[in-house]
């Protein structure tokens, strides 16, 4: 974890002081993993506040440079490996090459000698997340996740046996029902054999084969009535475990934080909700009580043979060891099969979501006949692959039952000749022959399940990956506890980012040393191109993400500290494609407040502008807005969204690009009813179109991920920076109509 | 008039007299709020409300006495209300599912109360069979019950024929596994009857003991024969099935590709999808095991009944005695059992819809802090699913263990009435032995059947599902008309074209335009308006219903689209990129395209500097949905895609809404060098992208209201000339501020 504040070897540290001439006190201390590009071995960077020293494999390799003499620090990518690059006046630069999965560190290394080149505190994270699983080395899914490969290694089985544990008297019903059921089971042949020795073949009397026939129809009666009550057990438990699992999962996924979504397609994780759970439900409710009474059955019937006969029994027994040799032989070839299968099946389904899903394109382009051949590229793929497996199951299953015939066959032959001998009755024999069904049939099952067992198990981890994922930090260690009072702690909107630094991926900073101070009820316009780090800033207000250096304050409280619920609560979003949800669109107003008043979504909407269109519709208020709302148009979801925000009543309140993609006479629609939104509340706004920020108290142009000019519009105008030549820009093209109509007028 | 939202009316409707009816629509409550049902009948004149099935009453409610016909909405369901002068108003209740029709209803009535134009949509969707009112697996799915069994078997089976060969050898062997499987018992009974128990006083040993080793030698000669017989059946089966499986996948997707855009608004992709996934897999499943072993069963369950006659009539009475209450009791409890089933994944269809909408709107959900409130409606959803899911596990309970208890009663007489006739003599203790083994053989198969049944419904199902594709007009077919391919200059005509999506809601009036080769046209006006609708049909997306879009003199109905599309290049607001590189994706639309050539055309497009200056340049890959890019990008990587093609007609559809002031001027200036000699069709919100059109057209309400070129408009001082003031005055503001 903490990767800056590494104890120095001894050997390392005599070098670095070798090299300095004396003690040195360092800010930072690094292990890099490669010696070379493309070679593995083990260099050092060490940073003190005079000088950058590496410390190589050999002590020739080591160099010493001088802060001041620092000219350039760069991070290069090379084919997997990242080479850290200081470069120098005099002299070849100082490179020290790490591979990808210690990007982060070494860039914040970097990010912490550019600081000491511009005399600036060196600040480090405390901690970093760790980029590769701790135990086996793998790079993680996100930093600071779980690793999909080791969570394999914890106890599936347990973790699961433990969601059961609330309903242990009706498990341990089911348990016991089933061992009766499995036990009941072994009755009828014994019967049928005493009737064959006792009665058939010893000339019995009517009255007693009555008797058994009785007997039989007891033990089938009791059957049915234990049948009915397992399978009722069995849904009980496999439906509320399956149910509690879901409702586990569901809820971690709520509170994940965005950086687990980043990385991950939302299908994937739609599909552990459905698919993984409904593995899990079906192996809860029809594997596990399978297993379970076929291994009772097979421990019963096994006894039975033996005390009825034990040398037949061993006859019985031959084919077994050949089976269970054969199977683990075969077993692994045939999850080569399937694993190539279910990759296969994998590329065509992939490859049918994004030639369906982009159709328009495909046929924009009239490429239909080029995807088609491509998806019959996929499919003889596929098709091969079935055949390939199904026919080494085949080959297994066919060799399988082939050998197991042949129990049966022993018996018949030795039983017979025992029979004849008359040291076996034949009843016995018979009773030998219905035992040996009962003894193979589930061994025969044994295997498909347990393939089906071990998919139910990979689905349970994954569902597990997720639960054990890192929620967001909803109440930090030291959050304000809101509950303890019973009352929320108002927030007046003050915003403050002091000397805060993010970045989303390792080493690649997007804001930089930003210093800002928003006072309650300002209106902030965020300006600056494409990816400059406007959204970024939003995103750490919003604390969908926390910054990594320097803090945010909100009334002077690190952000980290209030609820996050809390936080939320009191801020209100409206953003550039507004996602509305399949209820009602009284409802969706409704969304962050469910327990407003009709009167108050009537009173939203009207202040949105949205009131009109809503009742012009048949269903007025009551109409769906359909699958992510798009039964309305781009501009009603938006006033829409604009209502949710106003009902919302936030005190802080960002509009991101809310009215881009609109024309003109819808956006001064939505212009009128932000600008009844704004008032009085900390408003944070980013906007494409500088006409829609002309309300703004203070413009904020950010560059390069530092803030660049900030002012009023005036202000910034009179300086003609980067803010008068965005706008000299943006004028260009709209004023060729406005010089035209003067022309035109003129004339 | 058209769009006649008719619903298969039951027999008694059809006494009542119905000419011109206009509607006929069922509700699903009865007037006192029971589960019930209500029919309302409309015509030109008259609303009739049919009330409590044959034997109830009629009631008929003129329209010109109408006040007002409007839907209320209570919980749970809603209700109809027809408003009279000096009456009490007339309610029909209907639940939530039938809701949607019911708007329209209104809509209909409304329409013809007002003198209006009776446009309303007949299609809506359906939750329960038309015929049989069962609950659909899927809305406007297909009803597992009503299908047309043989016609579907039939269809499946002329896949076969091109592998008639092998499906002679799967059927050969199997009907060879199935008359070797029938064997053993009566080897069996030799062996009780012969060697272990001799009727006629015991001969010497070593003949017993001969006669033993030659009838076990039998049973091994008959299983390596089956054994033979299924590897023959196993091995040629799963060939056949893959193949048969990648013919119909290959088929189902090959119409898919070529089906209008229509078909995909009124399908969920999700949907499509799933029939080329699942429903092929499960006709796969049904294919490879369900044919042969419904074949197979059948056949052992023939074979089996002769056996037994023939070793005892008798008997054989007994043994058929519990088939009737087997097959009764299946018959009894298999639709109720899949009526839960329906159930259960009713209320997976309900959480999955939850999980859908909850996962991609995380950031809302996160933005107002409603983690609490998802929770809360997914653990109702979830809660759902645990309830149906125990009931139907009881239900199967009492179905699989009464099965078995019935067929355990069956062994019982055999056991009972057999035992009795071997110690009478009648019949020999090896027969009895014979017939135990055959009665598992016939009464096992049988208590399956309903199942067999169920499964093979679902089957057919998915083979309805896949052929309502594979039948569905593929586009650009006109009945009689020849297929032209002509060489494109760029001459576009609509005349007097009226459409709509909804065909009762035409979204086009009556649009006359005429784009002249090499002309560049922009169309302006408010959202939803029509202009790209305009923009698709140039295109053949979709055809207009009325008057026609012609392309240097010729039909675009008589043209084939995939030719038509070829001379079209389009940069949409929204450029969707496919997963593959950024070569992959700018040479898209050309295949075989050389790299020189792609770099040509990102050099127009001002891509080349920013895709240079990646690490991996041009091999960068682009992945769901273009990540990793910004929105400038990805959109100037669509403009290469388009110039790479040399397309004659150019359609850019907000190509540049969504991107900063700087990356548009780039985009601009590699458009204008697109454009060049090209018939351009640009739409546009912000009016100066269109600075340069040699005329611009404003539509609105569905019509175009002005054209001319650009001075011409603002001169009219007309709608246009109103749409750039109001631009104006925003972004002057800053202007003035200078």
């Amino acid at each position: 974890m903490a990767a800056f504040d590494q104890a120095l070897p001894p050997r390392v540290r005599q070098r670095v002081e070798a090299q300095n001439g004396g003690p040195v006190a360092t800010v930072a201390c690094l292990a890099s993993d490669m010696a070379t590009a493309g070679r593995f071995g083990q260099q050092w960077l060490v940073v003190t506040r005079e000088a950058v020293y590496r410390i190589g494999e050999r002590p020739e390799d080591d160099r010493r440079l001088p802060v001041d003499a620092i000219t350039e620090v760069e991070t290069v990518n090379r084919v997997g490996a990242e080479v850290l690059r200081l470069g120098t006046q005099d002299g070849p630069p100082l490179e020290i090459v790490h591979s990808r999965s210690l990007a982060f560190a070494f860039g914040e290394a970097a990010e912490a000698v550019r600081r000491l080149l511009g005399e600036k505190e060196p600040s480090l994270p405390h901690e970093v997340d760790d980029a590769r699983c701790s135990r086996c080395k793998r790079l993680l899914p996100e930093r600071g996740g779980i690793c999909p490969a080791c969570i394999r290694k914890r106890d599936t089985l347990l973790r699961l046996l433990r969601l059961v544990l609330p309903y242990r008297w009706p498990a341990l019903a089911l348990l016991g029902l089933t061992a009766c059921g499995s036990l009941l089971g072994l009755a009828p042949p014994y019967i049928t054999k005493r009737i064959v020795d006792d009665v058939l073949t010893a000339d019995g009397s009517t009255g007693l084969l009555l008797a058994f026939v009785g007997a039989l129809a007891g033990i089938a009666v009791l059957a049915w009535g234990i049948e009915i009550l397992r399978r009722w057990l069995n849904g009980i438990v496999g439906f509320r475990v399956s149910e509690q699992l879901r409702a586990d999962l569901f809820r971690a996924l709520q509170f994940l934080p965005l950086r687990f979504y980043d990385r991950r397609k939302v299908g994937s994780l739609i599909s552990r909700v459905n698919t993984d759970s409904e593995l899990v439900e079906l192996h809860l409710i029809f594997d596990a009580p399978f297993i379970l009474s076929n291994a009772v059955m097979l421990v019963g019937v096994l006894t039975m043979l033996f005390v009825m006969d034990w040398q037949l029994a061993l006859w019985v027994l031959v084919p077994v060891p050949p089976l269970v040799v054969g199977a683990a032989l075969v077993w692994n070839r045939m999850e080569v099969h399937w694993r190539r299968w279910s990759i296969r099946m994998a590329s065509l389904a992939s490859h049918l979501n994004e030639s369906i899903g982009g159709i328009r394109v495909v046929k924009a382009f009239a490429q239909e006949e080029r995807e088609g051949r491509r998806f019959d590229g996929r499919n003889h793929a596929l098709r091969d692959a079935t055949v390939t497996s199904e026919r080494s199951w085949l080959k297994f299953m066919m060799v399988t039952q082939f050998v197991m015939s042949f129990g049966a066959f022993f018996v018949w032959y030795f039983g017979g000749a025992s029979v004849v001998r008359e040291e076996l009755t034949l009843g016995v024999l018979l009773a030998f022959v219905a035992y040996l069904w009962m003894l193979y049939q589930p061994m025969q099952w044994f295997s498909d399940y347990y393939s089906f067992m071990v998919r139910a198990y990979a689905g349970a981890e994954r569902i597990f990956e997720v639960i054990d994922s890192r929620p967001e930090a909803h109440d930090g260690p030291a959050a304000s506890r809101k509950c303890a009072t019973g009352k929320s702690v108002g927030i007046a909107g003050r915003v403050t980012f002091d000397n805060v630094s993010f970045g989303y991926d390792p080493g690649q900073m997007v804001l930089r040393d930003i210093d800002l101070d928003v006072a309650p009820g300002e209106m902030i316009g965020l300006v600056g191109r494409s990816g400059v780090g406007k959204s970024t800033m939003i995103n750490l207000v919003t604390r969908f993400y926390d910054a990594e250096h320097g803090t945010l304050r909100l009334d002077g409280r690190d952000i980290r500290e209030v609820p996050l619920d809390e936080l939320r609560s009191r801020i209100g979003l409206v953003a550039q494609d507004s996602l509305l949800f399949n209820v009602s669109i009284a409802d969706n107003i409704r969304y962050g407040r469910p327990d407003a008043s009709f009167e108050e979504v009537l009173r939203a909407a009207r202040a949105a502008n949205a009131h009109e269109f809503v009742i012009a519709r048949p269903d007025g208020y009551d109409t769906l807005a359909g699958e992510m709302g798009n039964r309305l148009s781009g501009g009603e979801k938006q006033r829409i969204a604009i209502a949710r925000a106003i009902l919302h009543d936030p005190q802080i309140l960002i509009l991101d690009e809310a009215t881009s993609s609109l024309d003109t006479a819808t956006e001064k629609k939505i212009q009128e009813a932000i600008a009844r939104l704004v008032k009085g509340r900390t408003t944070f706004a980013i906007a494409h179109r500088l006409s829609t920020l002309r309300s703004a108290d203070r413009l904020v142009v950010l560059d390069e991920g530092r803030i660049a000019e900030t002012g009023t519009h005036e202000e910034l105008m009179a300086k003609r920076g980067i803010f008068h030549s965005l706008v000299e820009a943006q004028r260009a093209t709209s004023r060729v109509l406005a010089d035209e109509v003067a022309e035109r007028e003129a004339a | 008039m058209n769009a006649l939202l008719l619903e298969s009316a039951p027999a008694f409707l059809d006494a009542a007299p119905a000419e011109d009816v206009l509607i006929r629509a069922r509700a699903d409550v009865a007037g006192n709020g029971s589960f019930g049902e209500q029919w309302v009948v409309v015509d030109q004149t008259n609303v009739r409300v049919f009330v409590g099935g044959a034997h109830g009453t009629v009631q008929r409610v003129p329209i010109a006495e109408l006040i007002a016909c409007r839907s209320e909405s209570s919980v749970g369901g809603g209700a109809i209300v027809l408003e009279r002068a000096g009456e009490a108003p007339i309610r029909i209740r209907y639940s939530q599912s039938e809701a949607a029709k019911f708007s329209e209803v209104v809509r209909g009535i409304e329409q013809l109360r007002e003198g209006k134009a009776f446009h309303i949509n007949g299609h809506v969707q359906r939750n329960r069979c038309s015929t049989c009112r069962r609950l659909l697996p899927e809305k406007d799915g297909i009803c597992p019950a009503c299908i047309h069994k043989a016609a579907t078997l039939a269809r499946l089976a002329v896949r076969l024929w091109p592998y008639r060969l092998r499906t002679m050898a799967v059927a050969v062997a199997s009907l060879f596994v199935t008359a070797a499987a029938l064997a053993p018992p009566l080897v069996t009974a030799m062996i009780v009857d012969d060697v272990l128990v001799p009727a006629d006083g015991p001969p010497p040993m070593e003949e017993r003991l001969g006669l033993l080793a030659l009838l076990v030698a039998g049973l091994v000669g008959i299983r390596v024969a089956s054994w033979a017989g299924e590897w023959v059946h196993g091995w040629n089966a799963t060939w056949l099935g893959a193949r048969v499986t990648a013919d119909i996948r290959a088929e189902l997707y090959h119409r898919l590709e070529m089906l209008s855009l229509p078909f995909y608004d009124k399908h969920p992709v999700g949907s499509l999808i799933a029939r080329a996934t699942r429903d092929v897999q499960m006709l796969q499943g049904f294919l490879i095991d369900g044919v042969p072993y419904l074949v197979t069963n059948l056949l052992t369950l023939v074979g089996i009944l002769a056996l037994m006659v023939g070793m005892s009539l008798h008997l054989s009475l007994y043994v058929l005695l519990p088939v009737p209450l087997i097959l009764l009791w299946g018959a009894f409890y298999w639709s109720r059992l899949r009526m839960l089933f329906t159930r259960l994944m009713q209320s997976w269809g309900r959480l999955t819809d939850r999980t859908v909408e909850t996962l991609t709107g995380i950031r809302v959900v996160k933005a107002f802090a409603q983690e609490a409130r998802e929770i809360g409606s997914f653990n109702v959803a979830n809660g759902g699913i645990r309830a149906a899911g125990i009931r139907v596990k009881l239900h199967q309970g009492i179905f699989f263990a009464t099965m078995a208890l019935i067929t355990a009663l069956g062994m019982m007489l055999v056991w009972g009435v057999g035992g009795q006739q071997v110690l009478d003599g009648a019949i020999t203790l090896g027969t009895l032995v014979a017939f135990y083994s055959y009665m598992w053989m016939f009464l096992g198969p049988i208590q399956w059947l309903g199942e067999m049944n169920d499964h093979m419904s679902r089957a057919f199902a998915s083979a309805e599902r896949i052929f309502e594709i594979i039948d569905a007009p593929p586009e650009g077919a006109i009945e009689g008309a020849v297929v032209k391919r002509p060489p494109i200059a760029g001459h576009v005509h609509l005349s007097d074209v009226t459409f709509g999506y909804d065909k009762s809601k035409p979204v086009l009036k009556g649009v006359d335009l005429e784009l002249r080769p090499g002309e560049m046209v922009g169309i302006v006006g408010r959202s939803g308006v029509g202009k790209t609708t305009i923009v698709n049909l140039i295109a053949r997306f979709y055809d207009p219903d009325q008057g026609s879009v012609e392309i240097d003199g010729i039909d675009a109905r008589e043209m084939d689209p995939g030719h038509l599309r070829s001379h079209i290049g389009m940069v949409l607001q929204e450029p969707l990129l496919f997963s593959g590189t950024i070569v992959d994706n700018i040479g898209y639309g050309k295949p075989g395209a050389t790299l020189a050539e792609i770099m040509d055309a990102a050099r127009a497009a001002n891509a080349h500097n920013f895709i240079m200056a990646k690490p991996d340049g041009y091999e960068t890959p682009v992945g769901e949905k273009g990540t990793g890019l910004s929105g400038g990008e990805r959109q100037r990587i669509s403009i290469a895609r388009a110039i790479l093609r040399d397309p004659r007609i150019l359609i850019f559809d907000e190509a540049t809404a969504s991107v900063d002031v700087e990356t548009e001027r780039h985009i601009q200036v590699a458009l204008e060098r697109l454009m060049q000699g090209r018939t351009t069709i640009a739409i546009a919100h912000r009016l100066s992208t269109l600075r340069d059109a040699s005329r611009i057209v404003v539509i609105e309400d569905g019509r175009i209201s002005e054209q001319g070129s650009h001075a011409e408009l603002m001169e009219k001082r007309g709608t246009f000339h109103e749409l750039v003031q109001m631009q104006q005055a925003t972004s002057e503001i800053i202007a003035v501020a200078d």
